[in-house]
């Protein structure tokens, strides 16, 4: 990948640098505060949810999760859903659903994590749309990350994950395809759980770094995330009750 | 094997039975029977060859170099190759990016130190020749039996080199074991209420979902999640499968790895 | 013998018309005096503009490990968003051996106008819903805001240079940066430092489109714009004890390279804004134009008869698909408040653009340009 130019963009000089920030002068004490903050704050978001934004595709929506406690902390995701629509080639008796995710403006998740989201996310929800019910087509989500700045760095990737989920939930329900539940994700510390049919199925479970709660049962674990999915899925709930009766 | 609609829910049903009925007829704990050959590449300072009785096969190489530890951050880099896949396609992107970030964070890269100044830099290249089912669990045996026998060669220069301008020296022959701990990483098949271990391809067609368990340090580590094994018959499933592959691991990797050893 | 066939008039739903005869759709709206997005012919959409706070200077982002963006824009009209996004590089420039004194020579640079304005390097992506490799779209329109920007001059080359500072650490352990821009007393430290090598900000930009609903070039070029004039340039330092540094590595005794061990280092709390020069300045309008078919009228009672249709009209903002689908002929047009005009493009398709059009459209962009300009 490195070795090969690449004609299609225009790249700018070869010999360019990339910026390198000075840290050593970032006052530590502020960012350690902001960290305890973030942790604290995990089922303690503002959640703003609007669907239908991006006008040429089959549903959208776009989710603005800011900490309460910390304004600057928010995540800023923008999910559209093409589909279904027709697939090419051989005979498929269920819809597949495929999810690409980008960074719209700041690339700092590593490529291959990119795709490990891709193929989570694709297998929660494989577990969650009535694929029966589109036979011969194809699905396909997009998810454009516009911002993210949750705190400490470390917190970062699973609060994307969780948002993801409940974008992706949205944009489906904007799209008007079937799904089985409202699915969304809780999180707890670095672990992101996706849960359905009122917490008692698991359909996505993820987990990556052992430090902040090796000595914790699993079981409690997903205990603690599910009070985070009942109130990310009230939220999601009572902003879908809103809307119906909005264009009612 | 491709296999019919009918076949798929006859085998859904003997899976989802308690206890679950195996095609191959092995318990829920059981593995299939796996041949490992180690340090058969002269070339390379270590290297496994691991063939499953499912025909499955994959060999790791373990190449080394010395680094400036200053100018490299990750000391350890896998590259995965599997026969039949692009380089660029998510099963193959995913399994390397889980195996690169597993190895960078359960091995202290304290233990890959030379000098002041210098470290080992582990290069780990796999092949996987043909593989019928999920290749995570064999891919990470292999890795487990190639590191074990890696052999790196024995440093004979002054290890506190940070005001000398030296490059750090070796014995002519000797090598001394490469001595770290290695993460493996197990795939578990849920099927209904049941969770086998070591799913074949079969199994994992019809299986309601992944989960992905890590074992390092002698107990259970990150990352754990769930993992896609089909695209078909994905369902959601209880938390307590969770805890039980956690617990089926905690009883099982102490004698695989004994097995590894051995 | 077979009955005579019976003619019946078809009706369609207006979406459905407007899939499959956009032009039939077209022109019936324009004989309404309307366009299909209900405006008059020369009216434009209205541009809401943010900088969406994502820069890492914005008081949100300082400090925030990682980010690198040094400007920003959310640009949204009508349906379609647009979010670019600036971040920097900084390369070091060839200085000829002999020009070691300050001077800004400029004799030469006569002759080659285009050498003394900086660049920008944007990469334009416009979702729709495929992944691969980039569209022709999307790279025409990538290559033709780099030329424009650079044509236009719009960014000095002097706004791109670094001026570097040198960080001391003074014996108690505290270090400060001092920029030759800023302490004059202190020029004997850093002019044997500065003189040698040269450096300057290089800048990309990221152009993100949502909704993609007409031709996209004035959007990008006007998102770009404001993008760029939130930009802020972090200041940049080296380490004093690094700066006359160099180590020999010996590579098994056959050669030696000198390693540089310094680097440039941005300062992640000090910022300038990008000096844009402000003659220069200029926003982006299209317009289409329209041959009015008399056939796809509406009848109109006999009265109206004599009135005069106009041959052809020019539509200012050219939106949706229908719109785009029936104009060929287009106009550009990069200009600012008082017709300072940096790039100018029309396409003759099928219909015939006027010399009065091509003045209307110059007119109707230097107003837009006056509007676009009080938001930035």
């Amino acid at each position: 990948m490195l070795n090969t130019t690449d004609r299609r963009r225009i790249l700018g000089p070869a010999n360019a640098k990339p910026l390198v920030f000075d840290r050593s002068s970032v006052p530590v004490e502020e960012n350690q505060e902001s960290a305890k903050k973030s942790s604290v704050s995990t089922g303690n978001d503002a959640i703003y949810i609007e669907n239908g934004i991006v006008v040429n595709c089959n549903g959208s929506s776009y989710l603005e999760v800011r900490s309460r406690t910390n304004d600057k902390n928010c995540t800023l995701l923008l999910t559209s859903i093409y589909g279904p629509r027709p697939s090419r080639g051989a005979f498929n008796a269920k819809a597949t659903l495929s999810v690409q995710f980008k960074e719209v403006t700041l690339e700092k998740i590593a490529a291959g994590q990119i795709k490990e989201i891709c193929t989570f996310l694709t297998n929660v929800f494989n577990a969650v749309v009535n694929l029966e019910r589109y036979p011969k087509s194809g699905i396909d989500v997009f998810l454009s990350l516009i911002h993210s700045s949750s705190g400490q760095q470390d917190f970062e990737l699973e609060s994307i994950i969780t948002a993801c989920v409940n974008g992706i939930t949205l944009a489906f329900v904007d799209a008007g395809i079937e799904i089985l539940d409202t699915v969304s994700a809780g999180m707890y510390k670095r672990n992101v759980t996706a849960f359905m049919k009122n917490g008692t199925e698991v359909v996505g479970f993820w987990k990556d770094d052992d430090e902040q709660s090796s000595s914790e049962n699993i079981l409690e674990i997903v205990e603690k995330c599910k009070e985070h999915y009942l109130t990310n899925r009230k939220t999601m709930i009572e902003f879908m009750v809103r809307n119906k009766n909005a264009s009612d | 094997m491709v296999m019919s609609l009918t076949e798929k829910r006859y085998l859904q049903e003997c899976l989802i039975s308690k206890p679950p009925l195996r095609p191959d007829g092995r318990n829920d704990d059981q593995f299939r029977p796996i041949e490992v050959f180690t340090d058969f590449l002269p070339t390379s300072n270590g290297s496994s060859k691991i063939v499953a009785s499912d025909g499955t096969e994959c060999v790791v190489s373990v190449k080394s170099k010395v680094v400036d530890r200053s100018l490299e951050d990750d000391l350890i880099v896998v590259d995965v190759d599997i026969t039949g896949r692009r380089d660029d396609s998510p099963l193959v992107q995913e399994i390397a990016s889980i195996l690169n970030r597993v190895l960078l964070l359960q091995i202290d890269q304290e233990q890959l130190r030379l000098t002041q100044k210098y470290s080992f830099k582990l290069y780990i290249d796999v092949l996987v020749l043909s593989s019928y089912s999920h290749p995570l669990t064999l891919i990470s045996f292999a890795i487990y039996s190639a590191l074990n026998s890696t052999q790196l060669p024995t440093l004979i220069s002054s290890e506190d080199d940070l005001d000398v301008a030296e490059l750090p020296t070796f014995h002519d022959y000797d090598m001394s074991k490469l001595n770290i701990d290695i993460p493996i990483m197990f795939t578990l098949a849920v099927c209904g209420q049941n969770v086998i271990v070591d799913p074949a391809s079969s199994e994992s067609d019809v299986a309601s979902n992944g989960i992905l368990v890590t074992w390092c340090k002698g107990k259970v580590g990150a990352p754990i999640r769930t993992l896609s094994l089909n695209e078909e018959y994905t369902r959601g499933i209880h938390p307590d499968r969770l805890a039980e592959s956690i617990r089926l691991i905690e009883i099982l990797a102490p004698k695989v790895l004994q097995a590894l050893d051995g | 013998m077979s009955e005579p066939v019976e003619l019946r008039p078809v009706t369609f739903h207006p979406e459905v018309l407007a899939r499959i005869a956009p032009d039939l759709y077209m022109q019936r709206h324009l004989s309404l005096g309307l366009r299909p997005s209900l405006r008059a012919f020369e009216e434009f959409r209205n541009v809401e503009i943010s900088d969406g706070r994502l820069s890492c200077a914005s008081e949100d982002s300082i400090n925030v490990v990682g980010n690198n963006i040094l400007g920003s824009n959310v640009l949204k009209c009508g349906k379609t968003m647009v979010i670019t996004s600036i971040t920097g590089g900084i390369v070091e420039d060839v200085v000829p051996a002999k020009s070691v004194d300050n001077d800004f020579s400029e004799p030469s640079e006569r002759t080659n106008r285009v050498s003394q304005f900086g660049r920008v390097y944007p990469v334009v992506e416009v979702e729709r819903g495929r992944v691969g490799a980039p569209t022709d779209e999307e790279m025409t329109l990538s290559q033709r805001l780099y030329n424009c920007i650079l044509h236009s001059g719009l960014i000095p080359k002097r706004a791109l240079d670094v001026s570097v500072g040198i960080r001391s650490t003074n014996s108690e352990g505290e270090s400060s940066v001092v920029y030759p821009d800023e302490e004059d007393s202190s020029n004997a430290v850093d002019t044997p430092f500065r003189s040698k090598r040269k450096w300057s900000y290089t800048l990309y930009a990221k152009i993100q489109v949502f909704s993609r609903d007409g031709p996209l070039f004035e959007l990008c070029w006007n998102s770009l714009l404001y993008a760029l004039a939130s930009t802020k340039l972090p200041r940049a330092f080296v380490d004093e004890r690094t700066t006359d540094l160099k180590i020999p590595i010996s590579m098994r005794g056959r050669s030696a390279v000198i390693r540089e061990t310094f680097e440039i280092i941005c300062d992640p709390t000090k910022y300038l804004p990008l000096s844009l020069d402000a003659a220069n300045k200029a926003f982006a309008s299209n317009f289409g134009v329209l041959e009015i078919d008399p056939e796809a009228q509406l009848p109109k009672d006999d009265d109206d008869m004599q009135e005069d249709v106009p041959g052809s009209v020019l539509l200012a903002d050219v939106q949706g698909e229908s719109e785009e689908a029936s104009v060929s002929s287009t106009i550009s047009v990069v200009t600012n408040a008082d017709g300072n005009i940096k790039h100018f493009r029309a396409v003759g398709g099928t219909s015939k653009i006027t010399i009065e059009m091509i003045q209307q459209s110059i007119k109707l962009a230097k107003l837009r340009a006056l509007d676009l300009k009080a938001k930035c």
